[in-house]
């Protein structure tokens, strides 16, 4: 087989060269009266100026098949190459007499060709006029399988001799449309395998269509501010924009000293961002799944790939990195697509710690050494040491302002739902599938054969859960609002963002008889993409990085950065949910009215568990409510202490407020808390 | 490594025994009802207040068509809020005992009492129970809301002439008592004509003796109680075969069939306390056997033995691996036996009640014809307490005596779907494998559908398929879904009627028009915009592109009944707690909500006529790495290295992988680089594909040897790499000694410059001959294949591998 690439390529190296800018000097946007009049105003003024006009297009025809059983088909001249009439008869393979057919081919859709092959090997033609009001640029985007040929107005403006799948947008052709009718003839060869093609064009440059999209974000971003409602009034979500070639599936972000972003992606990218400027710079590519960063130094960070933890350094100070030193390789990588490596923090010593996945074979399994462990290395490399184990999907870590290290796991086999686990050293958290990889281990061959009773009797519970639905169902990394009241009245607490639910949750633990335990609340809905990472800006905004590739999120897009910012409103919500010896105190960000918080048939509460079983998920188990006795407002009204009968240990209490106003009149952003009771005060 | 300290504190936590919490007496599942025809009243559990019942069907089998009914019990409300609870006209519904049907009401959380009074007006009728509130769409209320304290003493009556009802069935009581009425069944044993085939004369004198010694649930009674009669009937039994026995089969694997009986779900009747299958070798030779499981209806229409739709090396390997058991009991010769006295027996005493046998001279016509079921007198005959010699005997405990009498005395029973779907459920064991009101008996990695809410689901054309045309909509699944034939055609409008839902195939949304298709399409579809519904969901036959599986999009419509598919998207964990589908629409703004899912049921409408959605077949974005100027590394799997592989691409068409894992070059070829698709689409995480035929294939040594050439080095640790120009040098420690190894291309070979840290002695490179290739060297002499070259403070040498 001889492999010949004649088209100009433009691989992601070439774009290392040079920094790759979104322009952001435009805006346009036109306000109305009401939100739906100034979206329709703003994206019909959007379109106006970047919505595609000038041309229109004649549907395809196609034509076959003729002979390719020598495999020449690229190569030899067939008749329509030489005279093009849609309303010739021409002579194909086998002496058959052949006609132009209409072919339903929409824009931008992978069309198949196949019922012209009937198991031989043949070439075909698809043909369509373009109709130009005058002569104008325009971009041709188009992919094949496996190879073709395009000739616009007789004129052949792509050779693609290259056997391969069809790649969508895989060539990307600027041309020239003359004013009248062009002509345009695409030549496909079968050799076997696939056979079709995928077409669309625009008249608008690559830039420009990033503009368009860019403004209609920008819009969206307004219209928040504009017309605040809901979550929005109190924490606004904008996007920040991405330039067009990058496909920034965010797997790890941190912060340099000058305030650029660090992103290493699932593509094994590590792009450098100015946020400020828009400027997108690629720092290395070729790693394997980077799902975890951590700057060192501005031209050095540490990241977490598949087979290892890597040193990447940019060594002559030319803003790309040239040196990538192992720092931990010592556990094992099957090949198995699910043994993700998850990184990483800091400890309170200084020390990296990360997470290693499980394999998936229809449950989580760990049939290479650390699977389902957690481990720490000093930076240096030395003292590698694991920490705890008994994780099934480990993927978000974070570090608190103590020193104290978080990480969530995702509900599957094992995990009834979505745990937040404190993590402590000789801790095993549940899953048993890690265990085959303990010293002296003399369980059965397959840890899910032992009995959950047993393996019940040696974890460590989680702080708190993250119920299966309101709390999302794919819960990532934790971090703490350290802004010191620039990010809202929630100074300190923690944020988790769900990739699923493509939306962030507040949490707010406390210690009960030395142990984390505590309350998680929703908090903003609505992100583009699935939430993997969050990191806190510089000027107190939160930075969203999302994919949900392979796992689908109700935000819908495969990837995307956005910016949660405060608005400076304070939102009516319960700030914290606390245990007391009696029942719970809820303490809210402003004076309750106290009329309607007085009331106990306003406080719903129940509460449930999760089964601890080798089945994936469970649903809730004796969902059982709890009659409120009594309802105390605290003198200065920010604080409602909620009595109950008896308490459960080992329950999730779920709360739910109707009708509880704040002193000013406004209704609580969240009426719903979920407390995770693992342990009771203890008596003095 | 270091481990920590786990073991010692493993250990000590198991030592320390968590305080359980108190268990406090629970409330039973479903409703008391309380049901009355003028004439008789009977009280009875069901999970909820539904039906839906045809002009002559009854609310209880013990009841004409003209009744009243009412239910009590406990509501479990978990938040307090405004609630409405719906019910159909001629029902009333009281809640803390004020009524509240259609109409909005303030509900505290807690367990609220509930009644459900309902009277029947002529015709058809339908009660189906349901509610909405601000925390949930309408929606039928669900059983786990319904729950009662304490049960009556009439209960137990009922329950007893029920008992009796099922013991009349599955006996076959009517197939030697003529019954008056023709809704009461039977259960036919399975056909004789080739009885032969299936077991030996030993085998059936044995059983004729005592069925219930061979098995202890066996339903065939001890007719026979003289040896010599019992001899003559095996005789005769054992003679009917087929012209050819089935041939043994070859290569059938025991132990193959031991995990298929496991598997496909034979454990679910045949497990502990089910029906055993001990000694069945004594009875069966292994390729009969295989025929028989092969289609077990086939002899047994009426059987309790499904048809698995096992292949027939499934079939034989799951007959070698249970004739493996054997009772020597069954297997002692038995006297010699008259054959045509034999017949006499089989037509006399019963046997032809039940089983149809089939000879050289005919059917076999049976003349036993005890009394009608009506005039039984229940103390005498088979109900005795010691029943007569002349009576078949069942062995029958005390207590389904006692049902069976209690039943016998007034046999007229109603159609009533309610209570007929929970008998015909209960005969077929559906629970066992499907969770129905309660978790299934069986535990599996995948479990099969629950049946709960199966009647609000399905749509009945859908059920005719499943359960009579062995349609599976879950293909991948290890457990297989029996088929018992026409014995369980009842239950396709059951599913309905018991749960008071619409009868047969339920709500359908309008045809899509094109629009409509290409708005859902989208949505099916992993492309912008998009929900990625075919990450886990099946699409005409093809697998989802994730990792999970789930139901086939293309016949969603043909299944389920639109307005359940509407609540299922809305909250899917409503429905199954636990489930892997999300639910994409609650936190989007209502009207865009139920914009999307009226699209996707829509479209779904189109069934296999739907178009592909985007990210099927081939997916969005650029995945073939191409080679420009300078070269291009990219970490991910190769078929062919361990999974610590590093790709290069040189400039000119050459690539290369060098192995992490034990840090050397493993292979190289030429032509395009990779295609990343498998590693970039979907889930990813595949090996690449390599675009060019491989023409090295390094030896399966490590080459470097550091003073001794004999021996495998003790320690190679792999340490990164560098970019020189872009050029990446691989970086690397042999027992102590630094390497730096960089790889480029020459001519249509490769050349490997190593540069060796400083070090005493000599170093060796070993290069076994590899047919086709040719290795030389710029320094150094080959001897044998092996290259020694002076040690020093830096070593400098280029080994160049090139095709000859």
């Amino acid at each position: 087989m001889n492999f010949v690439a004649r088209k100009t390529f433009t691989s992601l190296l070439a774009l290392a060269l040079f920094a790759v800018a979104a322009n952001a000097a435009e805006s346009i946007y036109v306000k109305r009266a009401t939100l739906a009049d100034t979206r329709a105003a703003t994206a019909a003024a959007i379109e106006a100026r970047f919505g595609e006009q000038g041309y229109t297009k004649s549907p395809w025809l196609s034509l076959g098949a003729f002979d390719n059983s020598r495999g020449d088909g690229l190569h030899r001249s067939f008749p329509p190459e030489d005279r093009l009439d849609p309303n010739m008869e021409y002579l194909g393979m086998g002496g058959q007499r052949i006609r132009w057919q209409p072919f339903d081919a929409p824009d931008g859709v992978s069309c198949n060709l196949i019922h012209y092959s009937q198991n031989r090997a043949v070439v075909c033609y698809v043909y369509r006029t373009i109709v130009a009001e005058r002569d104008m640029p325009a971009t041709i985007f188009v992919g094949s399988d496996p190879a073709l040929h395009i000739w616009l107005n007789g004129k052949k403006i792509l050779e693609e001799m290259t056997q391969h799948s069809l790649t969508p947008d895989d060539s990307q052709l600027a041309v020239q449309l003359n004013k009248g009718t062009n002509t345009l003839l695409m030549k496909i060869a079968y050799f076997g395998g696939g056979f079709g093609f995928q077409f669309h064009m625009s008249a608008r440059s690559r830039a420009e269509l990033a503009e368009r999209q860019r403004l209609l974000d920008e819009m969206e971003t307004r219209l928040q501010q504009d017309f605040p409602t809901g979550e929005a009034a109190y924490y606004q979500i904008e996007t920040i924009p991405i330039p067009r070639d990058i496909v920034l599936e965010v797997g790890g972000m941190g912060f340099r000293s000058d305030g650029k972003l660090f992103v290493c992606t699932r593509r094994g990218e590590v792009w450098l961002g100015d946020l400020a400027r828009n400027e997108w710079k690629l720092f290395a590519s070729g790693l394997h799944e980077a799902l975890g960063l951590l700057v060192q130094k501005d031209n050095q960070i540490y990241v977490a790939q598949r087979p290892e933890l890597t040193r990447i350094t940019d060594t002559d100070g030319d803003g790309v990195a040239d040196l990538f030193e192992t720092v931990v390789d010592q556990f094992g990588v099957s090949g198995n697509y699910h043994e993700f490596h998850f990184g990483h923090v800091r400890d309170r010593a200084g020390n990296l710690v990360c997470t290693l996945n499980c394999g998936w074979n229809r449950f989580a399994v760990s049939t290479v050494p650390l699977r389902g462990w957690a481990y720490r290395v000093a930076p240096d490399g030395t003292n590698f040491t694991t920490i705890a184990l008994g994780f099934r999907s480990p993927s978000g870590l974070g570090t608190s302002p103590d020193g104290d290290v978080f990480i969530t796991d995702s509900q599957g086999d094992w995990w009834g739902s979505s745990p937040l686990i404190h993590l402590k050293e000789g801790s095993f958290y549940g899953h048993p599938a890690s265990l085959a990889w303990t010293r002296n281990y003399r369980g059965p061959p397959n840890p899910h054969d032992i009995a959950p009773a047993q393996l019940a009797m040696l974890k460590t519970q989680p702080a708190a859960w993250f119920v299966y639905g309101p709390l999302g169902q794919a819960p990532e990394e934790p971090v703490w609002d350290t802004t010191g009241g620039k990010f809202g009245p929630f100074a300190g607490q923690m944020f988790v963002g769900d990739q699923t639910k493509s939306s962030l949750f507040r949490i707010a633990l406390e210690k009960v008889a030395g142990e984390f335990q505590g309350a998680i609340f929703p908090f903003r809905a609505g992100f583009m993409s699935g939430i993997t990472r969050s990191v806190v800006a510089p000027d107190g905004t939160m930075i969203i990085g999302m994919t949900d590739r392979g796992w689908a999120s109700i935000g819908g897009r495969s990837f995307g950065l956005q910016r949660v910012r405060w608005t400076g409103r304070v939102p009516f919500e319960i700030h914290t949910m606390k245990l007391t010896p009696t029942g719970f105190d809820l303490t809210f960000t402003k004076p309750v009215d106290p009329r309607s918080a007085a009331v106990a048939m306003n406080y719903s509460l129940s509460h449930f568990y999760y089964l601890y079983h080798f089945d994936y998920g469970s649903p809730k188990q004796e969902e059982t409510p709890v009659p409120i006795q009594a309802v105390k407002i605290s003198a200065d009204g920010r604080t409602v202490s909620l009595t109950v009968p008896k308490f459960v240990i080992q329950k999730i209490y779920e709360l739910h407020l109707s009708g509880v106003r704040a002193a000013d009149g406004s209704e609580l952003v969240h009426p719903d808390a979920y407390y995770t009771l693992n342990r009771l005060i203890p008596a003095q | 490594m270091r481990q920590t300290t786990f073991i010692l504190l493993l250990a000590a936590l198991a030592l320390i025994s968590q305080p359980l919490p108190a268990q406090e007496k629970k409330n039973a599942p479903g409703l008391l009802g309380r049901a009355s025809d003028g004439t008789r009243t009977v009280t009875f559990v069901t999970p909820t207040a539904s039906f839906t019942l045809g002009a002559e069907q009854s609310i209880h089998p013990q009841l004409q068509s003209a009744f009243t009914v009412e239910w009590s019990g406990m509501l479990t409300v978990l938040r307090a809020g405004q609630y409405t609870i719906f019910a159909n006209p001629g029902a009333k519904v009281l809640v803390d005992g004020k009524e509240v049907q259609n109409q909005p009401v303030q509900l505290d959380a807690g367990e609220r009492a509930v009644q459900v009074k309902f009277q029947r007006a002529s015709g058809p009728a339908r009660l189906q129970l349901e509610w909405q509130s601000a925390f949930f769409r309408r929606e039928p209320v669900p059983v786990s809301a319904l729950s009662h304290r304490d049960e009556p003493a009439e209960l137990a009556a009922t329950r007893q002439a029920e008992r009796g009802r099922e013991l009349v069935e599955e006996l076959n009581c009517t197939a030697c008592h003529q019954p008056a009425n023709k809704l009461l069944g039977g259960r036919r044993g399975p056909e004789l004509s080739r009885v032969g085939d299936r077991a030996t004369a030993a085998w059936i004198f044995q059983w004729l003796e005592n069925p219930r010694h061979f098995r202890t649930n066996a339903v065939m009674p001890t007719v026979l109680t003289n040896a010599q009669d019992r001899a003559d009937a095996a005789g005769y039994l054992a003679s009917l075969k087929s012209p050819k026995p089935a041939a043994p089969a070859e290569g059938a694997r025991a132990e193959s069939g031991k995990e298929l009986f496991g598997k496909v779900g034979c454990v679910a009747c045949h497990g502990d306390g089910g029906f055993s299958l001990t000694g069945l070798g004594s009875k069966f030779s292994a390729g009969e056997l295989a025929r028989y499981l092969a289609n077990p209806l086939a002899v047994d229409p009426s059987g309790r033995m499904p048809n698995l739709a096992l292949s027939a090396s499934e079939a034989e390997s799951l007959a070698a691996h249970l004739v493996q058991s054997r009772n020597a009991d069954f297997e002692k010769a038995p006297p010699e036996g008259n054959l045509s006295r034999g017949r006499m027996l089989v037509a006399m005493t019963g046997c032809a009640n039940c089983h149809l046998v089939k000879d050289t001279q005919g059917e076999v016509r049976a003349h036993l014809e005890p009394p009608p079921l009506a005039t039984l007198n229940p103390a005498n005959g088979c109900l005795g307490d010691a029943p007569s010699a002349k009576a078949a005997r069942y062995d029958l405990s005390a207590a389904d005596r006692d049902a069976l009498r209690a039943f016998v005395k007034s046999p007229d029973v109603s159609e009533a779907p309610v209570q007929d779907f929970h008998r015909t459920v209960k005969a077929f064991n559906c629970a066992a494998c499907h969770e129905l009101n309660r978790p299934a008996k069986i535990s599996a990695e995948q479990m099969p559908p629950g049946l709960t809410h199966a009647g609000d689901k399905l749509r009945a054309s859908w059920l005719q398929q499943v359960l009579l045309e062995k349609k599976r909509v879950r293909p991948w699944m290890d457990l297989r879904m029996p088929h018992f034939g026409d014995a369980v055609q009842s239950l396709t409008n059951f599913f309905a009627a018991q749960a008071g839902a619409e009868p047969g195939e339920g709500e359908r949304v309008a045809a899509p028009s094109r629009e409509q298709v290409d708005a859902g399409v989208k949505l099916l579809g992993t492309a912008e915009g998009g929900l990625g519904c075919i990450n886990c969901h099946d699409f005409r036959g093809e697998k989802s592109i994730g990792a999970l599986r789930g139901p086939d999009m293309t016949e969603m419509d043909a299944r389920i009944r639109a307005d359940w598919l509407r609540r299922w998207l809305w909250e899917p964990s409503r429905i199954q707690p636990g489930t892997a589908m999300p639910a994409f629409f609650q936190d989007l703004p209502a009207p865009k909500a139920e914009g999307m899912i009226a699209s996707l049921q829509h479209a779904l409408r189109a069934g296999r006529d739907l178009p592909l959605p985007a990210g099927l077949g081939n997916a969005v974005g650029s995945y073939v790495q191409k080679v420009g100027a300078e070269p291009v590394l990219i970490r991910t799997f190769l078929i062919g290295s361990n999974a610590r592989a590093i790709a290069v691409g040189l400039p000119g068409g050459q690539s290369y992988c060098f192995d992490a894992q034990v840090a050397r070059l493993r292979f190289a070829w030429t032509g395009g680089f990779l295609d990343l698709k498998p590693v970039w689409a979907g889930r990813g995480g595949a090996p690449a594909e390599m675009l060019g035929p491989k023409w090295y294939e390094a030896p399966q040594i490590f080459p470097l040897r550091i003073g001794n050439p004999e021996a495998d080095p003790a320690k190679v640790a792999f340490k990164g790499y560098r970019l020189e120009n872009k050029t990446p040098v691989m970086l690397y420690e042999v027992d102590g000694v630094r390497v730096a190894e960089k790889i480029t291309a020459v001519g249509r070979g490769l050349a490997r410059e190593f540069t060796l840290g400083e070090m005493k002695g000599e170093v060796w490179f070993l290069a076994p001959p590899v047919p086709g290739i040719n290795v030389t060297s710029t320094a150094g002499l080959f001897t044998n294949g092996r290259l020694r070259i002076p040690g020093g403070k830096s070593v400098r040498f280029t080994i160049n591998v090139t095709p000859q």
